[in-house]
C-alpha cells in the first residue's frame, strides 16, 4: 500500500496539471486582492450604505480578514472545480495512457490501487487548501493589515480581529472537508466515465447541482439537514454570530461519511468492472 | 400661549412616539393650524363682508397677543441652572464602553476614548472598528443651548419612581437643527434624566441618562434610541444559504435601535 501511495504521490508531483492548479488558485487570489485594493472601499460603502444614515464609522473594515473571507468564498465553485479536474485526472489519465492495464498486470489488488488514489486525492486537496490559506494569510495581512471583520449572514455580523482570525482558520479547516468530498466524488465519477473531458463536465454538473440544491428544500426537514448539498455550506456557519459548534461537528462528520460512502461505491464499481 | 400649549398637547396625543414619526411634521399640527382659518369658524349671523373683517381683526388681536407673550417668555429657571452647571465643564475625557442594540446588527462590546472641549464636537477614538450614532452623543447638551430658545413647562411626570419636571425646548433660530426637545429634568439634582429630540435632518432620537453620584454633572450611562431603516444588502454580499423572508423584511422597514454607552475614567476640567 505504501508503494502504491508513493507511486501516486510521484505522479502528482511530476504531472504539470498539479502546478497549473496551484497557479490557477494563485491567480484567483491575486484577482481578489487587486479587486479588493481598488474597489474594496466602494464595496463596503455599498454594504454599509443604510447604516451611514445613522452612524459614523471609526476604523477600517477593509483589512486582511475581509480579504480572507472573500478568498474563502472561492470555495463555493472555483476551487472545487479545479480540484475535481486535477483529482479525476489521477484515474482518467491512466485510462487515456493505457497505464491502468499495465498496473493491473502486476500483483496489485484492484481495491488497494483505487484506495491509494482516493487517499492521494484527499491529501492533495488538503495540500491545496493549506497552500491557499497560507498564501492568503501572508499576503492579506502584509498588504491590508488586520482589523475587524464584517459578514452578512441574515444579520450584519461584526467580529473583532482575533475572533475573526480564529473563525477563518476554522472555516478553512471545515471547508477542506467539503473539498475532500468533491475530490472523492470526482474520482468516483472518473471510475464510471473513464474519459477525462466527460468526467470534467460531469464534475462541473455535480458542482452546479450541489450549489443549486443548497437553496432548495424539497425533503422533510429532518432529512433535509442530512442531505449532502446542505452540508457543503458548513464552513459558512462559522460566521454566524453564535456558532452552533455541535451542528458544525455533526455536519462535518456527515460530510466525511458521505466521502467514505462515495469512495466505497467507487471501489465497489472498480472492483466489479473490467479494465479496458 | 395657553392656546399654543393645548395644540402641542393634542399633537402629542394624536401622533405616535417621536421615533415612529421619524422627526417629520405631525399631520395633526398642520390640520389644527389650518382649521382656525376656514370660513366655517366665522359667526353664522354676520354678513359676509363684516364676517371677513371681524375674522381679520380677531387674527390681528391674537397675533399681537401671541407676539407679546413670546417676547415675555422666560427660559425655565431650572433649565438655566442646569445650563450653568453644564457650562462649567471646560473639557473632559472618558473611556466609553459601547453596546449596540440593533435588531439586524450583531456587534461585540466595543471600547473607545471620548474627548470633549467646550464649543467643539465630541471626538471619539478607538483601536477597533466602532459605530457611533450620528445623533445622541451630545450628552453635554451643547447642541440644545447653542442657539436661542424658548421653553414651555409641561408639568411633572413620574419615571422609575422619580418625579421629573417635563419641559419643551423650542429653538427660535432657524439655524438650529433641532425642532423640538422634550426634557425630563431632576430639578433637585439639577440635571437632565431623559430627553426626546426632534431634528430637521436626522429624524428623532431619545436619550436616557444615569448618574453615578448625586453631585455628578455628567452621566456615567447614556442610552440613545433612534429609528433605523432596515438593511438593504445587495444580493452579492449575502451568504450563500441566506434565506430571504419577504414578509419579515417588509415588517422591518423601520426599527428602533439603541446604543448603550457606559462612561468610566472621567477626567473633567471645570471652569
Amino acid at each position: 500500500m505504501k508503494q502504491l501511495l508513493y507511486a501516486e504521490l510521484l505522479k502528482i508531483v511530476k504531472q504539470s496539471k498539479t502546478y497549473y492548479a496551484l497557479a490557477a488558485i494563485a491567480v484567483i487570489e491575486l484577482l481578489i486582492f487587486i479587486t479588493a485594493y481598488y474597489q474594496g472601499s466602494t464595496i463596503l460603502d455599498l454594504l454599509l450604505n443604510t447604516l451611514r444614515q445613522n452612524f459614523y464609522f471609526e476604523g477600517s473594515l477593509l483589512n486582511g480578514n475581509l480579504i480572507m473571507y472573500i478568498v474563502l468564498n472561492s470555495l463555493w465553485f472555483n476551487v472545487p472545480l479545479i480540484l475535481m479536474i486535477v483529482t479525476s485526472g489521477l484515474l482518467t489519465d491512466e485510462h487515456k495512457d493505457g497505464t491502468l492495464q499495465t498496473v493491473m498486470l502486476q500483483a496489485v489488488k484492484k481495491w488497494k490501487f483505487i484506495l491509494a488514489k482516493y487517499i492521494m486525492a484527499a491529501l492533495f486537496t488538503l495540500l491545496v487548501i493549506a497552500f491557499m490559506a497560507l498564501t492568503t494569510f501572508a499576503l492579506a495581512y502584509a498588504i491590508f493589515g488586520t482589523g475587524d471583520l464584517v459578514v452578512y449572514i441574515g444579520t450584519l455580523n461584526f467580529f473583532e480581529a482575533k475572533e475573526a482570525f480564529n473563525r477563518i482558520c476554522w472555516a478553512f479547516a471545515s471547508g477542506s472537508i467539503a473539498m475532500v468530498f468533491y475530490s472523492t466524488v470526482s474520482i468516483t465519477l472518473a471510475i464510471f466515465i473513464k474519459e477525462a473531458s466527460k468526467t470534467w463536465i460531469a464534475s462541473a454538473l455535480f458542482l452546479i447541482i450541489t450549489n443549486l440544491l443548497l437553496k432548495a428544500d424539497f425533503l422533510p426537514a429532518a432529512l433535509n439537514s442530512f442531505f449532502f448539498p446542505k452540508l457543503i455550506d458548513t464552513w459558512q456557519q462559522l460566521f454566524n454570530y453564535k456558532v452552533d459548534w455541535p451542528q458544525v461537528g455533526i455536519n462535518n462528520c456527515m460530510l466525511l461519511l458521505y466521502s467514505v460512502a462515495f469512495a466505497g461505491l467507487g471501489m465497489f464499481i472498480f472492483q466489479k468492472k473490467d479494465i479496458g | 400661549m395657553k392656546g399654543w400649549f393645548l395644540i402641542g398637547q393634542s399633537v402629542a396625543a394624536s401622533c405616535d412616539s417621536p421615533l415612529e414619526r421619524g422627526g417629520g411634521v405631525c399631520p395633526s399640527i398642520v390640520q389644527a393650524t389650518f382649521a382656525k382659518h376656514t370660513p366655517a369658524n366665522a359667526l353664522p349671523y354676520a354678513p359676509p363682508l363684516k364676517r371677513g373683517l371681524g375674522t381679520a381683526l380677531f387674527v390681528l388681536f391674537i397675533a399681537l397677543l401671541t407676539t407679546s407673550s413670546l417676547y415675555a417668555q422666560k427660559v425655565d429657571a431650572d433649565l438655566l441652572h442646569i445650563k450653568q452647571r453644564m457650562d462649567s465643564v471646560a473639557k473632559f475625557t472618558a473611556t466609553v464602553t459601547l453596546d449596540l442594540d440593533v435588531p439586524f446588527i450583531q456587534m461585540p462590546t466595543k471600547k473607545a476614548q471620548v474627548s470633549y472641549t467646550k464649543g467643539k464636537r465630541m471626538q471619539f477614538t478607538s483601536k477597533d472598528f466602532v459605530m457611533l450614532p450620528k445623533r445622541g452623543l451630545d450628552f453635554s447638551l451643547s447642541e440644545i443651548f447653542k442657539y436661542p430658545f424658548i421653553t414651555v413647562d409641561r408639568g411633572t411626570e413620574k419615571h422609575n419612581g422619580k418625579t421629573l419636571k417635563v419641559l419643551n425646548v423650542i429653538p427660535t433660530d432657524a439655524k438650529s437643527d433641532l425642532v423640538l426637545v422634550t426634557l425630563y429634568m431632576d430639578a433637585k439634582a439639577a440635571r437632565i434624566m431623559e430627553s426626546e429630540i426632534n431634528t430637521r435632518k436626522d429624524g428623532s432620537y431619545s436619550l436616557l441618562m444615569q448618574y453615578a453620584a448625586a453631585k455628578d454633572i455628567l452621566p456615567d450611562y447614556v442610552e440613545a434610541s433612534f429609528a433605523i431603516e432596515r438593511l438593504k444588502i445587495p444580493f452579492n454580499f449575502m451568504g450563500k444559504d441566506t434565506k430571504i423572508d419577504r414578509k419579515k423584511m417588509r415588517g422591518m422597514d423601520t426599527k428602533t435601535g439603541k446604543i448603550k454607552m457606559k462612561m468610566s475614567d472621567y477626567k473633567i476640567a471645570l471652569i
